[in-house]
């Protein structure tokens, strides 16, 4: 739903950007710090996927950027704008007209139909959903004859699918993906991971995708890795044995 | 239309309906008694319409003048205003109420002299020519189901009914009853069984008619004119005061005064006045039915709110992702009052409907059954847009919180692992301040209302306090709950036997909300009905105890010049008698100052066995050296001198005339035989009025000496508390209902949200059997925790209420609680818990083990 154009995803200001982001849970020896002065920047219109071993603070690291949740310390931005601070009116306005989600489960509304739930973003904006684009998204995720289902009536990957609809038809900027396939058999992952892919490419979009999984990965345009909340690996165009290497590196 | 409402409207659905059943039935109520009330003012304006139906101007005594007083409003003075100008017709006319028979069944009858002028047209036969001939009111035929040619019957006044000692010379010219034959119906309606008779008709009555007014009829056009009517009204005003010599004063609807007895009023003017009358009596009405009505409104606005809390926790998820992608809080808010606005509408046209239903049946009923005609109801303005516009506000105010609450919900509860919540917040500080604070002052205030007889800040204090009990319940009930099941488990932790209440004490400490919320409803309900109980029952123990104090025997029965067998025999054949005991009595003179009287003395023993069955307070006989001296026996002083010594006298307002009572230290000396001796009697507490008026009466042709007030006073206050509890505890029912409704929502609320944990029960080897058992027993210790806090809060409402409605020096209060009927409020809680248990129960034991497994 976004009007921005291309124009305005210059190369030169990153899409999103966090800056000596510091949280942590607990105190003393419970403490847990998932994010440790981490300094990350994520270009505009492009795939970058987050890896890490468990525990690494990737999810931490999406829910601060994603204005989900807030850090101790440090800062966020979406595009130029900065998230970190900002009061709960326009953060929410933020994440609705500029930030697409998809999560592991739990992604839709169980009382919409796919098609609300595809649409909702749009009309909690107040705008009218693209039905073109509407069309053509459903239409290449296989969904057009499910759209009047409720999500229990779907079976996992068809949920998942969509709330990637939901994610693309909005046209946000940045889409966060924290371990979309996760859930999915290979052929639904594979999918869904070329859906992302699409978004990127056919309608310039950034995505940020957590994934366990090298071969969703080596998909992604860049991959950082990241180890006990600060970053341990930075890989351009990686490909499934040296993200596999790295990670082995990562984790020992 | 908000799209969030819209699905969760689509998702609340069945939850919804029982709330919604809430509001229908509080709307209800509202509306019904508003409509009610609409009914009752437009008879009463139709009776007063009735009562000067074809009169211009009608002279009657003002409100608090004497009927036996003088002038009053009868033939002679209609004479006079018979020849005024402009005067067609001036008839005095004579009113009486007598007991008697419509055909054939006990009626309380008002008869008066047919007005010659009444424009009310004749239903059926004709108007009554012959003295032995009466018209009846097309209600009262009615509803004693009798027509022209049927019998009416009117008995003389009864002294024995009455309670006044039968005195012998009005024995004597007992007139006997008056027969008349019903001519004619006319139009009309009237609370009572109302007769009219002819001039000569009336002579024959044999009970006293008084005048009761002067009707005067204008001459031609002037009829019916309201200038003619207030220009003729001065004149007659003017020839009245010349007649009696007395002042005229203006006095607004009541008319013209004249002097202190008399006054001439318009037609219009005569039901102005009784509307303003009324306005007063049906502003009380309409006020207790409010009170009620809010009491229903309040219990509907605690199930919509616990309704929505319940539907807030289930839907977190939700609500954090719909924040997630990006739903303001404004949003998530006013979806939230959309779906309590929809559901206020619903069940407030619900209720509307159902209240207008349910007032048509009770119109119909007071005809039926209390024989009171009332106006068809007919819907009004007020009661279709009040009603229910009250229900949505309540409905939309008790969404108020939960919508709040909804949008506290932050994003990241989206991402939590499912089912780890981090532990429920404690009990926040405001909540905590609040609860103390309403609590303590409310109930404070409620016991210094119930010491100092003062009822606001009883009654207040009363909902300020329960208020602070609800909102404090988190924090106790819970606890109670769970030392219940703990209790209930017994030791061993691994016993079988043990296994179920264990779990419910685990429930209550992991869900302290929802077993608050359940509780609660059950407990609201309990508390209205066991204070209304235990008050009346307070009420009844302290005015019986009053009534002990001041009457401490039931029943004398004097034997001088009777026949003690025939005395018995009348007793015995009564069933009334529980108790008496034959004094003998001895008959001396008694000296007080100058004067000398006959008595008769007793000396019963203080100690004895026999007296104290028969006397309901036997500390009211007298010490060695006091007599107890009936009333007018002697005429003055403070000592009496008796055989020879000189006794204080305490004066007994319960002893027959003429009867001195000693101890029987003082009694020595005296000649005491059965003869000239007293029989006293106890009789049942549960003695009717009319059983007791015919044993005094019967009793009344053998003896001459009787007294019976005591137990005529308990047996005409006894039905009317009774009544009274019954009609209240009657307009309960709307909030008992709604309570009611109340436990059985939370409860199948709490399938939604346990459909996992009975799920996980059932994987881990729990029968179906024992799931149900489960909510079942919690349900049940429930109530059992709601039934101990609600009786202890009726407890204190029921005392201090009653406390404070009555006057310190007049009546005492005692607290009375009448286990029987604790007892039936106890099983009815408990019935109603396992009953309301039954659907969840059965939902939940068929949770598939599988069910657990699967997401939303
Ligand atoms: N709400 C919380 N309270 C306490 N600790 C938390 C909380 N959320 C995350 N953590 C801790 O922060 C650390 C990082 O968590 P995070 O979810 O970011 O890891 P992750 O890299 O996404 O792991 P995974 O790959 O398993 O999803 C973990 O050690 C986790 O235990
Ligand atoms: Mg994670």
């Amino acid at each position: 739903m976004t009007t921005t154009t291309t124009g305005s995803r210059a190369l030169t200001a990153p899409a999103v950007r966090a800056v000596a982001l510091e949280k942590s849970y607990g105190d003393g020896d419970a403490a847990v710090r998932p994010l440790r002065g981490l300094s990350i920047d994520f270009d505009a219109g492009r795939f970058t996927a987050v890896m890490g071993p468990s525990g690494s603070g990737k999810s931490t690291l999406m829910h601060v950027l994603a204005g989900l949740d807030a850090p101790d310390a440090g800062q966020a931005f979406i595009g130029r704008r900065e998230i970190t601070g900002l009061p709960e009116k326009q953060l929410t306005r933020i994440r609705r007209d500029h930030i697409g989600f998809i999560f592991q489960a739990y992604n839709l509304v169980p009382s919409m139909t796919a098609e609300e739930n595809i649409l909702l973003p749009g009309r909690l904006g107040g705008a009218r959903a693209d039905r073109g684009l509407f069309r053509e998204i459903t239409g290449r995720l296989g969904l057009s004859a499910r759209l009047g289902h409720r999500p229990f009536e779907l079976s996992g990957g068809q949920q998942q699918r969509v709330a990637v609809a939901r994610a693309l038809v909005s046209r946000p900027d940045v889409i966060f993906a924290d371990e979309p396939t996760g859930n999915l058999d290979q052929a639904t992952g594979a999918e869904v991971l070329g859906l992302l892919r699409a978004a990127v490419d056919e309608y310039d979009q950034t995505v940020i995708m957590v994934t366990h999984d090298v071969q969703a990965a080596s998909l992604a345009d860049r991959a950082v890795l990241l180890a006990d909340g600060a970053l341990a690996g930075d890989l351009q165009a990686p490909d499934a044995g040296r993200l596999a290497a790295a990670m082995l590196e990562v984790t020992r | 239309m908000n799209p969030i409402a819209t699905a969760n409207l689509r998702s609340g659905g069945r939850r919804l309906f029982a709330a919604g059943a809430a509001v229908a039935v509080a709307v209800a109520f509202v509306v019904a008694a508003l409509l009610m009330v609409d009914s009752f003012s437009r008879t009463m304006r139709v009776q007063a319409q009735a009562e000067t139906a074809g009169a211009d101007l009608v002279v009657s005594l003002q409100d608090g003048a004497d009927p036996a007083g003088d002038p009053v409003p009868d033939e002679a003075l209609a004479q006079r205003l018979q020849d005024q100008p402009g005067v067609a017709s001036a008839q005095a006319l004579r009113n009486a109420y007598a007991e008697g028979e419509l055909g054939g069944q006990p009626a309380m009858l008002r008869l008066s002299e047919h007005p010659g002028h009444s424009t009310s047209p004749l239903v059926s036969g004709a108007l009554p020519h012959a003295a032995g001939e009466a018209v009846l009111t097309e209600d009262t035929a009615r509803v004693y189901g009798i027509g022209p040619g049927d019998e009416i019957v009117v008995e003389a006044a009864d002294p024995a009914v009455t309670g006044q000692p039968v005195a012998p010379e009005t024995q004597q010219d007992d007139p006997g009853p008056a027969r008349y034959i019903v001519s004619g119906i006319v139009e009309g309606s009237s609370p009572y069984a109302r007769a009219y008779l002819t001039p000569a008709g009336m002579d024959r009555l044999p009970v006293e008619a008084w005048p009761e007014s002067i009707r005067i009829v204008l001459d031609g056009e002037a009829h019916g004119d309201p200038a003619a009517q207030t220009a003729v009204q001065q004149d007659v005003a003017a020839v009245l005061a010349a007649a009696t010599g007395q002042e005229i004063a203006a006095m607004g609807v009541q008319g013209t005064g004249i002097g202190e007895q008399l006054r001439v009023q318009t037609g219009e003017q005569i039901v102005e006045a009784r509307m303003q009358d009324l306005t007063g009596q049906a502003n009380v009405l309409a006020g207790v039915l409010a009170a009620f009505g809010a009491v229903a409104l309040f219990v509907a606005a605690l199930v919509i709110a616990n309704t929505f809390q319940v539907l807030v926790a289930s839907r977190t998820r939700t609500l954090a992702l719909l924040r997630a992608i990006g739903a303001a809080r404004r949003q998530l808010r006013s979806a939230m009052l959309l779906e309590g606005l929809v559901l206020g509408a619903l069940g407030s046209i619900a209720g509307a409907l159902l209240g207008y239903l349910a007032a048509l049946g009770l119109g119909l009923a007071a005809g039926r059954f209390w024989q009171f005609e009332l106006e068809p109801v007919a819907p009004t303005f007020a009661a279709f847009v009040a009603g229910p516009a009250v229900g949505v506000l309540m409905t939309v105010a008790a969404c108020l919180l939960p919508a709040h609450r909804a949008t506290t919900v932050t994003p990241m509860a989206a991402l939590r692992p499912a089912d780890v919540e981090p532990a429920r917040r404690r009990v926040s500080w405001l909540r905590l301040s609040a609860g103390v604070l309403l609590t303590a002052g409310g109930f404070a205030a409620t016991v210094l209302g119930g010491m100092r007889h003062e009822m606001l800040p009883a009654a207040g204090g009363a909902i300020a306090g329960f208020l602070g009990v609800l909102v404090l319940g988190r924090l106790f009930i819970p606890p109670m709950v769970r030392a219940l099941g703990l209790l209930l488990a017994g030791p061993g932790r691994f016993s079988r036997r043990g296994a179920l209440p264990r779990l419910v004490a685990q429930n209550a400490r992991q869900v302290p909300g929802r077993t608050t919320a359940t509780t609660s409803a059950l407990l609201i309900g309990v508390t209205l009905v066991s204070t209304m109980t235990i008050g009346a029952a307070s009420a009844q123990a302290s005015l019986e105890r009053e009534l002990a104090q001041r009457l401490p025997l039931d029943m004398a029965v004097g034997f001088a010049g009777a026949d003690a067998g025939d005395v018995s025999r009348v007793l015995d054949g009564s069933g009334l008698v529980t108790a008496e005991v034959l004094l003998p009595g001895a008959a001396e003179e008694a000296r007080s100052g100058e004067t000398q009287v006959p008595v008769t003395v007793l000396a019963p023993e203080p100690g004895a066995a026999e007296t104290a069955q028969v006397m309901r307070r036997t500390t009211a006989l007298p010490d060695p050296g006091t007599a107890l001296v009936a009333p007018a026996t002697l005429q003055e002083g403070d000592e009496v001198e008796l055989a020879g010594r000189v006794l204080d006298v305490e004066p007994a307002g319960w002893l027959p005339a003429g009867t001195i009572v000693l101890n029987p230290a003082d009694a020595a000396g005296l000649s005491f035989s059965e003869d000239a001796g007293q029989l006293w009697v106890r009789v049942p507490d549960d003695a009717g009025s009319g059983e007791l008026g015919r044993l005094t009466a019967q009793l009344g042709e053998h003896t001459e000496v009787v007294v019976a007030e005591a137990t005529l006073l308990r047996a005409s206050y006894a039905p009317l508390i009774d009544t009274v509890l019954l009609v209240v505890l009657a307009l309960l029912g709307a909030a008992v209902v709604v309570a009611v409704i109340g436990i059985g929502n939370t409860l199948s609320l709490s399938v939604f949200e346990r459909r996992r944990e009975a799920a996980l029960l059932r994987a881990v080897g729990m029968s179906r059997g024992g799931v149900g058992g489960l909510i079942t027993l919690e349900a049940v210790l429930m109530a059992v925790v709601a039934l101990v806090l609600g009786l202890a809060a009726g407890a204190l409402f029921g005392w201090a209420g009653i406390s404070s409605v009555f006057q310190a020096e007049a009546v005492p209060v005692v607290l009375a609680v009448p286990w029987d009927r604790v007892a039936m409020i106890g099983v009815a809680a408990l019935g109603a818990a396992a009953l309301a248990s039954l659907l969840p129960a059965r939902a939940l034991s068929r949770t598939s083990p599988a069910a657990g497994l699967s997401v939303d």
